[in-house]
């Protein structure tokens, strides 16, 4: 099995670069002149919202019988988070500090906002180094708790996110809304076992009721 | 309308001003949205002409003026400024204007006069994004009265040698070269004398990161990011141009006295 072990992860790969492609090519060609920092870092740091809201989709989509096989996507799109955040830093290093060490310490020692921010990619960046095959044999029952970090990271994005209003709250409030539930999910799996158990059932409901619609099709 | 004569000043000599797109394309104007690019896109609703400013508060002449009769008498000047905005990026403008201080001197105010307050206009029709509550509308400055005094302090009509855009506060603004750019107000309406310190819409709005002064200090970090650096723009098409930000934007020598007794640290 190889990294296009589904015929349709090439096109999904196309699909998930396409924001990347136009926001390289808008870069490069000045459309975000004079001062790319902005546009940059709004528009990656959305887009791994965007793919980091697919990702803990997962978890419950797979649940669902209909969905399962999207869950060959799962490492694909997660380690497309990796990249969008990892362009997000970037655009951050590059074009808003300049590489200037004086500025980027001053702001990773200083800032919750960034250091939050930063975190939140350091934790990415293990989860994507750790998302392949070699590392999930090696972690075995480790790499499930380490995986879950991802929630701490979920924590951290909604944090940054509302850290760094101006006066514009709608990537905030959006990001949150989409956010949000999920993390109550796992908080309710991890803390509230009675509620997750209702959950559950409502799963095992809809479930059900797939089966029977199947077997009225196959019956017919 | 158009300017007569033109006089240079020594101000800005050695700078290299941005070039006019970059001074017209890249602007933060929230009554025409948030995005730096909105203003010059949807800018063209405002009318600039003719325009009347409010005068009001403590001073022997008050009431309504129309802009054109208010500085056809005054000398313009052009005055090329170090403009440093408070989100640590900067820009070197060639502006047009008549010394503020020379213009509010002209409606004697009185010694009750501590502060000016400045209204940009409110108007929904001529400034779309004011439909939206991204600011508490009008927007609102204001200045000590020594600082309004001050020579450096301009009134400004205009910008690399014609009038104001739209974009840049058309038909007329203030530049505080030595404060972060949220204190040129843009697209003046009234103005007014008063007694207390006035409040301000980013002093509203986050009282800890935007304060009353807002004076360029490299030493006082806005909450969530440092000023000691800015981007000076336009720079390269993928690096930035990253230089070292000075105290009152590099006009010490005119403002520091302004603050000599004052705690500039904690009256930020």
């Amino acid at each position: 099995m190889t990294f296009y072990d589904h015929p349709y992860k090439k096109y999904a790969f196309v699909l998930f670069s396409l924001p990347m492609i136009w926001i390289v090519s808008s870069l490069l060609s000045g459309r975000y002149f004079p001062d790319p920092a902005e546009p940059v870092m709004t528009l990656t740091g959305i887009w791994a919202v965007v793919f980091l809201v697919f990702t803990l989709l997962m978890t419950p989509l797979v649940k669902v019988s209909r969905f399962k096989w999207i869950s060959r996507f799962r490492r694909f799109i997660g380690l497309t988070v990796f990249w969008y955040s990892s362009a997000h830093v970037c655009g951050y290093l590059v074009l808003h500090a300049g590489f200037s060490w004086v500025w980027i310490k001053e702001d990773l020692l200083k800032r919750p906002y960034m250091y939050v921010g930063f975190i939140a990619v350091v934790i990415l960046s293990v989860l994507a180094l750790t998302s392949f095959k070699f590392a999930i044999k090696k972690l075995r029952k480790n790499w499930k708790p380490l995986h879950r970090t991802v929630y701490i990271a979920v924590l951290l994005v909604i944090l940054h996110l509302w850290w760094q209003v101006k006066s514009d709250i709608s990537v905030a409030l959006y990001s949150s809304l989409a956010l949000v539930p999920f993390l109550m999910y796992r908080l309710n799996a991890s803390y509230f076992p009675t509620l997750h158990t209702r959950i559950k059932e409502t799963i095992t409901k809809i479930k059900k009721t797939e089966k029977s619609a199947c077997v009225k099709k196959s019956g017919r | 309308p158009s300017f007569g004569s033109i006089s240079k000043t020594a101000f800005g000599s050695t700078e290299t001003p941005a070039p006019f797109d970059t001074a017209t394309t890249y602007n933060n104007f929230y009554e025409f949205g948030y995005g730096k690019g909105d203003p010059e896109k949807k800018a063209a609703s405002l009318k600039p002409y003719p325009w009347k400013i409010n005068i009001e508060g403590e001073a022997d002449i008050t009431g309504a003026f129309d802009l054109e009769d208010l500085i056809k008498e005054s000398q313009l000047e052009e005055r090329i400024y170090r403009l440093r905005c408070v989100e640590a990026w900067s820009m070197v403008v060639p502006w047009i204007g008549i010394p503020l201080g020379s213009f509010l001197k002209k409606f004697r105010p009185n010694s009750k006069a501590k502060y000016v307050y400045f209204e940009t206009l409110y108007d929904p029709t001529q400034m779309p994004a004011q439909n939206g509550n991204a600011l508490d509308w009008p927007y609102r400055e204001g200045l000590r009265i020594d600082e309004a005094m001050n020579s450096l302090t301009l009134l400004s009509v205009g910008m690399y040698g014609s009038i104001l855009p739209n974009q840049n506060g058309a038909p007329v603004r203030l530049v505080v070269p030595w404060k972060y750019g949220f204190k040129s107000i843009k697209s003046i309406v009234t103005i007014r004398f008063v007694e207390q310190m006035p409040q301000t819409t980013w002093n509203m709005i986050a009282p800890n990161e935007y304060g009353f002064y807002a004076n360029v200090n490299p030493g006082v970090d806005h909450p969530r990011w440092s000023q000691k650096k800015e981007r000076r723009l336009p720079g390269g098409l993928l690096f930035p141009n990253v230089i070292d930000t000075q105290m009152f934007n590099g006009y010490q020598e005119e403002v520091a006295s302004l603050y000599a007794d004052m705690d500039i640290t904690r009256f930020y």
